[in-house]
């Protein structure tokens, strides 16, 4: 039995190695992007307008002349890193606030849990539509925007896990034994809770990439002349007859960000629940 | 001498290459009652599933052969284990409710059964399912046909598994824990409810548990295993009386320090 | 059930209050003033006392607990303020888009009904063999493809290129509900294929399916009968749940097509800044995805006799 279970684990434990390296690839560009970028991303150059790819352009460049390799790889920075923000203050934001609700219950918990119902009442993108249009025109925003509608699912998850951990044993234990309740929330809380919050967020890094680039695409992200995946294909859009290039390579690196991500998440998922570990085991 | 009902021939059983049952014989005829006593995870369920042919994706028979009536089903597929699951063996589960479909009533998933192996109609399968019930002591069949499976209390939905795997009169009952989940009174009606369909039908039942009063009580022979293999087998009054293995002793010592204790 | 239908419409309430609220101190605390963004949507330019009297007229030199009153008796009437731009009233205005957005989102629910759940259902089934692995990696495409990428590579493919489908536009007549059908289809098939997977899945590992082939019952039977009634449960659930991220969706899939929905009717008042138009969409999307939940957890409950019978008998 523990023999299979570890070569499972084991299986799960390359592939978390592979995608962990891939994503690392992915931010890693993202960190050095001026420094890998073959020419100025911003540089305007007529002359040069609406190169099809070849090899001085690799992926041709868009109406002003710029290469789009360079924006590309440019852009990754501002998609994946206001994408990651996203997710680190959505699951701060969230997981406190579950914290505390799941934690002390009362008149707090069902006052906040109220309020989470009236945001996860907007549709998806709806709210943060709206949001972003109120907010003046910038990445930054757009991830406030999204944050708004986003928090409330973390709170959600985490203080249903808080609930589930709260009275266990284990808990009552520390209390007993004079724990603070600063303490028992660090070091029995968080700990056991963090699993399933991790899985959640990195799952949604994919999905926050893609809704980061459709607020841009709709003009509510990114302003120009900042190269952001989003906003590129917005710009491309009249030429998809003429310069599909435009289009295509920001659109596929949003395609190949997210799958990486995605891939990732899953694998963090196999790996770190041992609940489906076990259900492929016996299925 | 008639041919064994079930004839098991060294089988060893595993999942995923890890050998769960190991080498076990065993042997049965028509009508008679063998009980296979051992705690949980000795292997006595996968050797009930094995018979059924239920064993689950991952599991195998990885040696030995399983004869019933005298016909070799160790490796029977489709179609021909289907058709001799239900009019050839039936099986109670433990728990009968979670082993229905849970937004059907009875009587409709009992009429699927059926219908799966004979061209009844629905009255005649109703007629007959009220009188299998009734045998068993219960008057108002309908009731039990036009419940949903949550709609029945511990005992009932007993009686509902009983009458879903006697249906069909097999000749080979497996009962699987069939006793644990209920109430202690519920037990002891269930226990004589299935000696009731051997005497009634002359059908061999297969019980196991871990409840060696219960297979003291029903068994003709009793098997016990222990970690996968076989470590006791013969008649029931021999193994209680003098149990050869250790485990087996400590098993039957438990029960007749009981047996002391109400005297 | 009569009267878990009554608690759950007042449970509805605080909601509903809620959201507008919600709306409402979005648009009036995060804008600058509404009158200076009227003038420069308008275009028109006015003196300053001029502004001071239209503040007065609509009530915007009032405390906001009492503006959010007063516009919320006027929403409840059906009055959602006029349009900075056209001057028109935006509710009716709304409600002429609305047929073009519901026209859209139903059939892509049907179009992705029809992909998912059979795909759901023969991945579940055939788990872990090729079928299974090419559906999830089918999916698994589908699910990091952004919707406006899509819908570019479809008209790029299917018009530009094939001219089989007009490019944009909601007068083309059924071929022209196609590709932003697709669009939508395939973002949602994508998610939705995966959930009726793993709702059959769970479904399967379940005793009573052991117990079915115990009594000698056909797989297909099984599958047929009595897997897929119970997992419908779920099933209908989670599509229900998915309209929200589509209701969100068509925004930009109706802006790039030119479907005339509120949905580009919200992207369009977006470039104009006109609050009004946003303010009703925002309120109404959230409106329309509340009732909708509402009723899926209804239907849940008419369904599922475990719960209908246990109502009636309580």
């Amino acid at each position: 039995m523990a023999g299979r279970k570890r070569k499972a684990g084991r299986a799960a434990g390359y592939k978390l190695l592979i995608f962990g390296i891939l994503t690392l690839c992915v931010i890693l560009i993202a960190v050095f992007a001026p420094y890998l970028t073959p020419y100025d991303p911003y540089a305007q150059d007529l002359s040069n307008a609406l190169q099809p790819p070849g090899p001085d352009h690799l992926l041709g460049t868009d109406r002003y002349g710029r290469d789009m390799l360079s924006r590309v790889i440019m852009g990754s920075r501002t998609t994946i890193f206001s994408a990651l923000l996203l997710v680190a203050i959505i699951t701060l934001a969230g997981g406190a606030v579950g914290i505390v609700c799941g934690y002390y219950g009362g008149k707090l918990d069902s006052f906040l849990m109220r309020v989470s119902d009236v945001f996860l009442a907007f549709p998806g993108m709806v709210f943060a539509i709206a949001a972003a249009s109120v907010l003046n025109r910038g990445v930054l925003n757009a991830v406030i925007a999204l944050a708004c509608i986003s928090w409330p699912r973390y709170a959600r998850i985490t203080r249903s896990q808080v609930l589930a951990v709260k009275d266990a044993p284990y808990i009552m234990a520390a209390r007993l034994s004079g724990s603070g309740t600063w303490k028992i929330i660090r070091k029995h809380i968080i700990p056991n809770i963090a699993g399933q919050v991790i899985v959640t967020a990195v799952l949604d890094i994919g999905t926050m990439i893609m809704e980061i680039s459709g607020l841009s695409f709709l003009g509510l992200g990114a302003a120009p002349p900042t190269a952001e995946w989003g906003s590129m294909m917005s710009n491309g859009r009249s030429m998809l007859q003429t310069a599909p290039w435009v289009i295509l390579s920001p659109g596929c690196a949003i395609f190949l960000t997210v799958m990486v991500f995605n891939l990732t998440g899953d694998t963090v998922r196999d790996f770190l629940d041992p609940r489906y570990r076990g259900k492929r085991r016996r299925e | 001498m008639s041919q064994p009902l079930l004839d098991m021939r060294h089988v060893s059983i595993s999942y995923d290459g890890e050998t769960v049952v190991r080498d076990v014989s065993l042997q049965m005829n028509p009508g008679e009652i063998l009980g296979i006593v051992g705690e949980s995870g000795s292997g006595k369920s996968t050797l009930l599933r094995s018979v059924m042919g239920l064993l689950g994706s991952g599991g195998s028979v990885t040696g030995g052969e399983i004869f019933y009536k005298g016909q070799n089903i160790t490796h029977r597929k489709g179609e021909e284990a289907r058709k001799l699951r239900g009019p050839g063996m039936g099986m109670i589960f433990q728990n009968t409710g979670a082993a229905l479909c849970p937004v059907r009533t009875v009587g409709d998933q009992l009429c699927e059964c059926v219908r799966e192996h004979t061209d009844m109609g629905r009255e005649e399968i109703r007629g007959q399912a009220k009188e299998l019930l009734g045998k068993l002591g219960l008057s108002d069949g309908d009731r039990i046909l036009d419940s949903y499976p949550f709609e029945l209390s511990g005992g009932m939905s007993q009686r509902a598994g009983i009458l879903m795997a006697m249906i069909l009169k097999p000749d080979l009952l497996l009962a699987d824990e069939p006793t644990s989940a209920l109430d202690v009174t519920v037990q002891k009606q269930a226990v004589r409810e299935m000696m009731r369909m051997r005497d009634l039908y002359g059908t061999g039942i297969v019980v196991v548990t871990h409840n060696i009063g219960v297979v003291e009580y029903m068994a003709d022979k009793i098997a016990v295993m222990y970690q996968g293999k076989l470590v006791e087998y013969g008649d029931a009054g021999t193994v209680i009386r003098s149990p050869q293995d250790p485990y087996t002793r400590k098993l039957t010592d438990a029960v007749l320090r009981v047996r002391r204790r109400q005297a | 059930m009569k009267r878990y239908i009554l608690k759950r419409v007042l449970q509805l309430v605080p909601i509903l209050f809620g959201i507008t609220l919600l709306s409402f101190i979005l648009m009036n605390v995060g804008t600058a003033d509404v009158i200076d963004v009227m003038e420069s949507s308008t275009g028109s330019a006015l003196t300053e006392e001029e502004k001071q009297e239209m503040r007065e007229e609509l009530g915007l030199d009032r405390p906001l607990p009492e503006q959010y009153g007063r516009w919320l008796l006027r929403a409840l009437q059906g009055d959602m303020g006029e349009s900075f731009v056209s001057g028109r009233p935006v509710f009716p205005e709304f409600v002429s888009k609305l047929p073009a957005t519901i026209s859209l989102t139903v059939s892509s629910v049907l179009v992705t009904i029809l992909i998912s759940v059979p795909l759901g259902i023969l991945s579940a089934v055939r788990q872990n063999h090729f079928t299974d692995y090419l559906i999830r990696f089918l999916s698994f495409i589908g699910n990091s493809l952004p919707n406006f990428f899509v819908s570019l590579l479809l008209i790029y493919f299917f018009s530009l290129k094939l001219g089989l489908f007009p490019v944009m536009g909601s007068s083309g007549g059924w071929k022209s509900i196609v590709l932003p059908t697709l669009t939508l289809a395939i973002a949602m098939a994508s998610k939705y294929t995966r959930q009726v997977r793993a709702a059959v899945l769970e479904e399967l590992k379940k005793d009573y399916v052991t117990g079915a082939r115990a009594r000698g019952v056909r797989e297909r039977k099984i599958l047929f009968g009595s897997v897929l009634k119970t997992s419908m449960l779920t099933i209908i659930t989670l599509l229900a749940l998915s309209v929200g991220s589509l209701l969100g969706g068509t925004a930009i899939v109706e802006s790039i097509f030119m479907w005339d929905g509120v949905g580009k009717m919200a992207v369009d008042a977006i470039a104009m800044r006109d609050y009004p138009v946003i303010q009703a969409y925002v309120i109404w999307m959230a409106v329309i995805y509340v009732v909708i939940n509402l009723a899926t957890d209804l239907i849940y409950h008419y369904l599922d006799p475990r719960i209908r019978l246990g109502q009636e008998e309580a």
